[in-house]
């Protein structure tokens, strides 16, 4: 497979009452096509905002302040208004947690479609119109050419996460970006959305970037992960090395943490205090504070990304 | 034993007002006909979809929500033949606690004042002793240091450290029963443990039963005894978590198994998938005869035409569906996906 996205030393950080917040920092990672990589990690480690940095959707009061993000070996970073505008929806796309905030609510479903459409293919709007129904159809609503008339209220929750992905897939991007995408939805259809995922990008050959802190869904629909603590990349495995031999403390915890439907836990795992303040970084290891198998130096150096034997990469003083 | 609490044939309807349809008569039918039992010391755990009515069940057992129809009864007494007097003394024993107390917590308030404004109303302890019996109480849930946390507000506090407030919040006036609607739902992983082993804790030192609101079976199959499975307002399958988990009867018992995510890739490429169709109907005008029968995939028309009685399994554990006694071979005979491969 060759490699479709690189996002390079990035950093991005937000300015709040005054003060620094370092939301990214010096975040690398991969994909190549067609490929379903995941980004997991806690409440507020930085996965919405790498994947809103990736899209260059930052705006006020945050900033990218580092790093290069390469699409197909362009910098996204560095093109100009209009080539973004070309860029996102067509190459990129991407699909969000609460897709009422991502729909007009005054607007009927399939006419938005066709404006996605439209801004990236001069066609007429009977094309538009037509594209937009088969697109409805490809994430299996049923009776599209109703639902193409339906606002957005007019539709449930699955329904509406399905309108979106209709718009996030409607010009065959390269790479979809998922922000949460099952979040609000029931486990059933949580189900049926995550299948119309995996089946569409096999289908468009599109790659995709899995945002959760869902486990569960990680192991089931993604090749590869990519580990999130305090604004940093802390490992990156294949799914079945990350599963069956986590080398990063915080995610061997983290793992330890997530109960099993199919047996009953005797006793409740939790990792001790929580993620720090991005304001207060912890000296040397950011998780040092939270390690079970802290060591004395881990509170003074900070350890860099090491590249083990199988090609994964951990960030950890065990391991240098 | 008697049970602590009985619910027996419960109904809540709500009118349906959606703003130009004033006169529109039609009723959600939210709960329509659930009975249940909560022991003492017993864990009770509710589960089904977005709007199948767990949280409007989990009211009118509070108290909060009235009936339309059905009774309530604790410890054999009516809730809706309580004299005054006992009115209060009820809405004590039966406590709520939220998937995201931050909505309702005061913001202008302090942890203490929070915690002090229970105590004082039921007349718990004395003024002089208000602070020593609130930090004792910030200690139970694990609030430590407790001086820390006393002037502290709302935004002050982690999602973790705001559900301990709250049960602390719950516990302070020795309930017997704590509702808790998806008391975990909104924190980490990593947090959610410590507040199921603090409820677990509390449920074995102080015999506290639970009505425990949840959509996560890993959650459920670890800390309740009895599970209930509710499908449009009503029962489709209970009994005990062990029964439910390995021998479900309910065709959507065993899709919301076939569909929840396991962290396990190797287990979860090779299990046998069945994911649904469509999504829940209307709790307006539910579907006839069996309300599971527009999404079942085993559906057949005697579904459609009569509601399916309840079958038993022993011990209390029983199924809604026509067909519960014949569940396996049933489902055996799907084409279900094939199970995708391990990538090379
Ligand atoms: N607009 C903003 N202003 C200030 N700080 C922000 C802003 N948006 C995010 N942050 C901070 O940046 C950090 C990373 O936030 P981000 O939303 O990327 O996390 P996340 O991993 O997506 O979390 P979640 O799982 O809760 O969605 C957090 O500390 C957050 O508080
Ligand atoms: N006060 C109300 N007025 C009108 N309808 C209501 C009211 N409260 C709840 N409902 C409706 O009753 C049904 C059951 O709602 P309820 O909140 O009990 O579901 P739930 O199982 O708790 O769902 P969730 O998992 O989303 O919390 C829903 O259709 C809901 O819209
Ligand atoms: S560097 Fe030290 S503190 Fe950090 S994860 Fe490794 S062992 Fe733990
Ligand atoms: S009664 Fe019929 S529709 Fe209902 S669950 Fe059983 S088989 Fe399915
Ligand atoms: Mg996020
Ligand atoms: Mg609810």
């Amino acid at each position: 497979m060759t490699e479709l996205l690189r996002v390079e030393g990035l950093s991005t950080h937000y300015l709040s009452e005054g003060q620094t917040v370092r939301a990214v920092d010096n975040v690398s990672l991969t994909i190549r096509r067609g490929e379903a990589v995941a980004l997991v990690g806690e409440s507020g480690s930085g996965k919405s905002t790498t994947a809103f940095s990736i899209m260059r959707l930052i705006s006020n009061p945050g900033r990218i302040v580092g790093g290069r993000v390469l699409l197909d070996d362009r910098d996204v970073l560095t093109l100009d208004a209009a080539a973004m505008t070309r860029l996102r929806g067509v190459e990129m796309s991407m699909v969000f947690q609460e897709p009422m905030t991502f729909l007009n609510p005054l607007i009927r479903v399939g006419e938005q479609i066709a404006e996605a459409i439209r801004i990236h293919q001069k066609i007429r709007w009977s094309d538009a119109r037509r594209k937009a129904i088969e697109t409805l159809d490809m994430v299996q609503l049923p009776n599209p050419e109703t639902v193409a008339d339906y606002y957005p209220h007019q539709l449930s929750g699955g329904m509406r996460q399905r309108a979106l992905i209709a718009i996030a897939i409607s010009c065959r991007p390269s790479l979809l970006i998922a922000d949460e995408p099952t979040t609000a939805l029931d486990v059933t259809i949580q189900a049926q959305i995550m299948h119309l995922l995996r089946q569409l990008c096999s289908e468009l050959g599109t790659a995709l970037l899995l945002i959760t802190h869902n486990l569960g869904l990680v192991a089931e629909y993604c090749e590869r992960v990519y580990v999130m603590y305090a604004g940093q990349i802390v490992e990156e495995a294949s799914i079945f090395d990350l599963f069956e031999s986590p080398r990063h403390p915080y995610t061997e915890a983290l793992l330890d943490c997530a109960l099993l439907f199919d047996r009953r836990a005797d006793r409740f795992r939790t990792i001790r205090g929580r993620p720090p303040s991005r304001v207060e970084v912890p000296s040397g290891c950011r998780f040092h504070p939270r390690c079970s198998r802290v060591m004395a130096e881990c509170t003074t150096v900070e350890p860099a990304v090491v590249r083990l034997a199988n090609g994964n990469q951990v960030r950890c003083l065990l391991h240098e | 034993m008697k049970p602590l609490l009985e619910v027996d044939d419960l109904q809540v309807f709500f009118p349906v007002s959606d703003g130009w349809s004033t006169r529109d008569k039609r009723t959600v039918k939210a709960v329509d006909g659930i009975s249940l039992a909560l022991g003492e010391g017993e864990v009770l755990a509710l589960v089904g979809e977005s709007g199948c009515g767990k949280t409007t069940l989990g009211r009118a057992v509070a108290g909060l929500t009235r009936p339309t129809g059905g009774e309530i009864r604790f410890r054999g007494q009516a809730l809706d033949r309580l004299t005054a007097e006992d009115r209060p003394v009820y809405r004590r024993q039966v406590q709520m606690v939220f998937q995201d107390p931050y909505d309702s917590m005061n913001p202008l308030k302090t942890a203490f004042q929070m915690i002090s404004q229970p105590l004082l109303i039921n007349r718990v302890v004395p003024r002089d002793e208000l602070e020593t019996e609130v930090l004792r109480l910030f200690d139970k849930v694990g609030l430590s240091p407790g001086p820390s946390y006393l002037n502290r507000s709302r935004h002050q506090l982690s999602g973790g450290e705001r559900q301990r407030l709250s049960i602390a919040r719950s516990i302070s006036v020795s309930p017997s029963i704590i509702v808790a609607d998806e008391p975990v739902s909104a924190l980490d992983i990593s947090i959610q443990g410590q507040i199921l082993a603090l409820m677990r804790e509390l449920q074995d030192a102080s015999r506290i039963s639970y009505l425990f609101i949840s959509h996560d079976l890993a959650v459920v199959r670890s800390l309740a005894d009895r599970v209930m499975i509710v499908y449009l307002g009503r029962v489709a399958e209970e009994g005990p978590t062990e029964a439910v988990f390995n021998a479900p009867k309910h065709p959507y018992t065993l899709a919301l198994l076939a569909a929840h995510p396991i962290p396990d890739p190797e287990r979860s490429r090779k299990r046998r998938r069945l994911v649904l169709t469509g999504d829940v109907p209307s709790p307006i005008d539910p579907p006839s005869g069996c309300r599971f029968h527009t999404r079942c995939p085993i559906a057949e028309p005697i579904c459609s035409q009569a509601p399916p009685p309840f079958l038993a399994f022993g011990d209390g554990h029983r199924a809604a569906c026509h067909f519960a006694d014949r569940i396996e071979s049933r489902m055996e005979a799907l084409s279900t996906v094939a199970p995708t491969a391990r990538p090379g």
